[in-house]
């Protein structure tokens, strides 16, 4: 397996699902190639500050103070 | 507090993070709005079950996720918005033509990746290499990592083959770890780490 395709697969996403010749394939490689491991564990790294970023994505638990700008329904009518 | 009254004391607490949210994904600004709109609707109209919700938050941003994802099918299933095709190919500044990293371009491993995750300054750079992205794998990536879509779903929504959704999905991955090592890691004063 060459630097390009472990690459490949493993920013894909597909190395988990891949079929067990390739991923003995890529294992080798990764035992082999030391910036191909870096490349993995730097996307691995990256999978990490995703869930980071999509925590933050999620409003902070005491919520924004500033309200709304525009009117809300205030008669119980229900939205309009 | 009745349902009404419930569903006005979220809209007030939970609407500006939601269009927040909203905008992220959708635009112009008033497509956002109106997903925020349908979102509290559909939470108003589910409110008999909703009032034993213990987390409001979570459960409002869960439908505004649904909602940005029929409005995101709407538009790319009905063709009003083709996705173009990047026309460079970062494989070729990546790897040389045997297939191996190019000079120069071999990754080293991030020094203490984790320790940055507590910083705004960190989560900025991230943002900015994110809108960076070529169109269709920021569309990709977005629907994947941020609104947490199934491949399946995506590839749907975004007319694309599996072989699309993985070229994009790599390709977003391989220039994000690119340009968060050239803009972060690579700035800090502790260098990276030798493989």
């Amino acid at each position: 397996m060459k630097c390009k395709e472990f690459v490949f697969l493993v920013s894909s996403g597909q190395m988990p699902q891949a079929p067990t010749a390739t991923r003995m394939a890529g294992r080798m490689h990764r035992y082999m190639c030391g910036h191909c491991r870096a490349f993995e564990a730097n996307d691995q790294a990256l999978s990490r500050t995703l869930n980071g970023m999509r925590e933050r994505q999620w409003p902070p638990v005491e919520p924004d103070a500033t309200g709304p700008t525009d009117a809300t329904p205030s008669d119980g009518a229900g939205p309009r | 507090m009745t349902p009404a009254t419930d569903i006005n004391a979220w809209a007030a607490q939970w609407r500006t993070p939601m269009l927040r949210f909203a905008r992220l994904h959708l635009q112009p600004q008033e497509e956002a709005e109106d997903a925020v709109q349908d979102a509290l609707l559909a939470a108003w109209k589910g409110m008999p079950g909703a009032q034993a919700v213990d987390d409001p938050r979570r459960y409002l941003f869960g439908i505004l996720k649904h909602k940005i994802t029929d409005r995101l099918r709407q538009r790319y299933r009905h063709g009003s918005m083709a996705l173009p095709t990047p026309t460079d190919d970062l494989d070729d500044v990546l790897f040389d033509a045997s297939e191996h990293w190019a000079a120069g371009m071999a990754p080293t491993r991030w020094h203490t990746p984790d320790a940055h995750l507590e910083s705004d300054q960190f989560f900025l750079v991230v943002d900015l290499c994110i809108t960076r992205l070529p169109a269709k794998a920021a569309k990709v990536f977005s629907m994947k990592e941020l609104l947490e879509c199934e491949p399946d779903d995506i590839c749907y929504t975004l007319g694309l083959s599996k072989a699309d959704y993985w070229q994009s999905m790599s390709r977003a991955r391989k220039q994000l770890q690119l340009c968060l090592t050239q803009h972060w890691f690579d700035e800090q004063p502790h260098r990276r780490h030798a493989p």
